[in-house]
């Protein structure tokens, strides 16, 4: 059965060419032109047999700001949530990570762009209900949170408790961008929340210990301004 | 009061000489009483006159005058010890000492009384001199007001508030008004008035003599730019020389003021005649710089669309491809000029955090290899750099535009080569091509807003190589723009034996605190 995805964008030609795009690719698209109707969209869907399973939102609507429609749907739904948005403003970028959406693209993008996303966005599906990833597998790396261990080749890395706990963060999202000021107050505490510092110090050691090239790292990646990824 | 004792008679101190003439004269008289006549010995009696004069003031001194005539009349006029006189030989006499006598002491009170002033008006425009010195070397209004205050307080020992006006001009609004000192309600209304007239009140200047208070404009060229107003006991022994010499202190103030203000005027003149100038430069760039990828975009476009299905598959992906290159390159020249005009209209709204040098560049070569995967690109960071502060995406879009601008224009297969050199207090970046170089003339013009090295031969002939040159024109300038909020610099070097360096220093902050784990 094909997976569902509710398009809101406001911008007719765009909306098409997604919409187009995404129907190639398998999905089965409902697009909405703005706030309201995508309000209507979701209380309709999201209690019939076929839920959606993907929200991909503008943020600029007509009838209303994307982020109040952001908050209405992780009130309500356990549905994942793509931002796309024409905005460079990272504060509100930023913003919008914290307050729950999934992932973002920043227009103009390119649609092979948006699929990754969405694949990995799908991926984490229900995280928020389901149990949190604890494997992970990239290369030469293998991580088990369960375990408690982290190989690199065969062999066991030693990660500080601060490192590990940074990375585990990372583990539960991967693919996904964390932001700073979830992973510090994750990893080191509410009160920690201004500390960027200590996650550049702990990003580099964790570079040093698990990237063959610290200055390109493979799979610990930076999103500047916004937080850090685990490659997936 | 330093100005006003000037004013009054001499202290007896001052006086003691006088009074050693008098006795001298008196002695001499005695002695030569019967040796000299009498027209000699009133003569003597005249020389001590206008002699003691020197030391004493008017009254006194004709005073003085007068009583020796009486002694004189008393004890050396025939018929002796009586105050009759021989009408005829020695009333003349005794009248004309007296005249020459007041005379003398009117004179020398005159002259003394001149000298006085003279000095008074030297004290007075010492004091303004002073004034206008340390008025011109303090900037801060308040400041100057303060300055005035404190001397005005030293002069008169009255309560002094001011008032001043960031704007005149905005009489009503009290907003951009500051006061110095603390006046009371009535006052409060009293130096608005004086504002608005331009013009003193209070006792001595004419207008609302009965006011217990002096209100003194603060006067520019135009208008006045506030006023001060004098409450207290001081007030009623206030000398028109005083209050001309306090009038021209709040003057002094006043011109101070006005000229601040004709410099924060010609200032803001500056700043606006900048923006125009940026506005140009952006209608420049979309007039030209966005009109050649936006006609090739509709060129491959509308090739796609009218002949689609006579092209091969190939001849449409390459199509599509230029398509998605123009806009890629309409997106970074479009986030360029947004970016550069930001930063203009607003430089001090940037968010800076910690930021890892290494992070950024690894940010930036991420990109760069997925543009360019062909392109060799060799990176020498090492390890342990401080951190710095600054805001990442800026630099990322920094170091992405002089990425850019290496791989443009060299050759592509020379490769592209960064370098971190870290010294105590900065960290160098140089990123090295292996171009054409950029000639002397040209390397600070480059920085410069749609300069490019290249623009005559672009528009000569805008065909292969050079159509891959173009259009990076606001690229370095946005790059200094950022290099500037940093506090870094950014320049330009050659590279032995072909190319160009871009070179950024960064300035390094002391380090944060942070413990990390073994």
């Amino acid at each position: 059965m094909a997976l569902k995805v509710l398009l809101v964008e406001d911008d007719r030609e765009l909306r098409q060419t997604l919409r187009d795009a995404l129907s190639v690719e398998g999905y089965e698209v409902v697009a909405s032109g703005s706030a309201a109707d995508a309000r209507a969209v979701l209380r309709h869907t999201m209690t019939s047999d076929v839920p959606l399973d993907v929200l991909i939102l503008d943020l600029g609507l007509p009838d209303g700001d994307g982020g109040e429609l952001l908050r209405t749907v992780r009130a309500q739904y356990a549905l994942p949530v793509l931002i796309i948005s024409a905005r460079h403003d990272d504060a509100n970028k930023v913003a919008l990570l914290d307050s729950g959406a999934d992932d973002y693209l920043v227009k103009p993008f390119s649609i092979s762009e948006l699929l990754a996303r969405m694949r990995v966005t799908l991926r984490h599906r229900g995280t928020v209900v389901l149990a949190p990833q604890t494997h992970y597998r990239a290369g030469a790396l293998e991580i088990d949170l369960a375990k408690h261990v982290v190989r690199l080749a065969g062999e066991p890395v030693h990660l500080t408790p601060t490192e590990f706990k940074l990375l585990a963060r990372l583990v539960r999202q991967a693919g996904q961008v964390v932001t700073h000021r979830q992973l510090l107050v994750d990893v080191w505490g509410a009160e920690h929340v201004d500390q960027t510092h200590y996650l550049r110090l702990y990003m580099g050691q964790l570079r040093a210990k698990l990237e063959a090239n610290p200055t390109e790292p493979a799979l610990l990646l930076t999103e500047p301004g916004v937080g850090y990824r685990l490659a997936e | 009061m330093p100005v006003s004792r000037r004013l009054s008679t001499p202290k007896f101190e001052a006086r003691w000489p006088a009074a050693v003439i008098w006795l001298c004269a008196w002695t001499l008289l005695w002695r030569l009483d019967g040796v000299l006549n009498l027209g000699n010995l009133a003569l003597l009696l005249v020389l001590a006159s206008a002699m003691a004069g020197v030391w004493l003031s008017a009254l006194v001194s004709v005073g003085c005058s007068a009583l020796s005539v009486l002694m004189f009349n008393w004890f050396f006029v025939e018929p002796r010890m009586t105050f009759s006189v021989h009408l005829h030989q020695d009333m003349l006499l005794l009248v004309t000492m007296m005249a020459v006598s007041s005379v003398v002491s009117y004179l020398m009170a005159r002259l003394r009384m001149a000298a006085a002033l003279e000095s008074q008006h030297a004290h007075a425009s010492e004091q303004l001199r002073v004034l206008g010195e340390t008025l011109r070397e303090t900037r801060d209004a308040r400041t100057q007001g303060e300055v005035l205050q404190a001397l005005l307080i030293q002069n008169t020992g009255c309560e002094v508030s001011v008032l001043l006006l960031q704007d005149a001009g905005s009489e009503q609004a009290t907003t951009d008004s500051q006061w110095v000192g603390e006046p009371q309600g009535q006052d409060v209304q009293g130096l608005w008035a004086c504002v608005q007239q331009m013009g003193a009140m209070g006792p001595g200047t004419g207008r609302h003599e009965n006011q217990s208070t002096v209100f003194l404009p603060l006067r520019g060229h135009v208008r006045a730019l506030g006023a001060v107003a004098l409450h207290g006991a001081g007030l009623k022994s206030l000398t028109v020389v005083q209050r001309d010499m306090f009038q021209q202190a709040c003057d002094v103030l006043g011109v101070e003021l006005e000229r601040a203000q004709t410099l924060r005027l010609a200032q803001q003149a500056k700043d606006d005649a900048q923006s125009q100038s940026l506005r140009n430069t952006l209608l420049t760039s979309i007039s030209h710089d966005y009109r050649t990828p936006l006609a090739n975009l509709m060129g491959a476009a509308s090739v796609i669309q009218a002949q689609a299905p006579r092209l091969s598959t190939d001849k449409v992906a390459g199509l599509a491809q230029t398509i998605l290159d123009e806009a890629q390159h309409l997106n970074r020249m479009t986030t360029n000029t947004l970016q550069l005009a930001r930063l203009d209209s607003a430089p001090l709204q940037i968010k800076k955090d910690w930021e890892s040098l290494q992070e950024i560049l690894g940010s930036v070569l991420a990109k760069a290899r997925q543009r360019h995967p062909q392109r060799q690109i060799v990176v020498a960071v090492p390890d342990g750099l401080p951190l710095i502060q600054c805001d990442a995406i800026l630099l990322v879009q920094l170091f992405d535009n002089l990425m850019e601008n290496a791989i443009k224009y060299s050759p592509s297969h020379t490769p592209i080569e960064i370098q971190v050199l870290a010294t105590a207090r900065a960290l160098e970046v140089r990123m090295i091509d292996q171009g054409t170089g950029i000639v002397d003339a040209w390397k600070d013009k480059v920085f410069q807003a749609f300069e490019r090295v290249h623009a005559d031969t672009a528009q000569a002939d805008a065909t292969d190589d050079t159509q891959l040159r173009r259009g990076m024109g606001v690229g370095l300038a946005v790059c200094k723009a950022i290099a500037k909020v940093h506090g870094a610099t950014i320049w330009v070097e050659d590279h032995q034996p072909r190319g160009a360096v871009m070179c950024l220093s960064l300035p390094v902050a002391p380090q944060p605190n942070a413990c990390v784990e073994a």
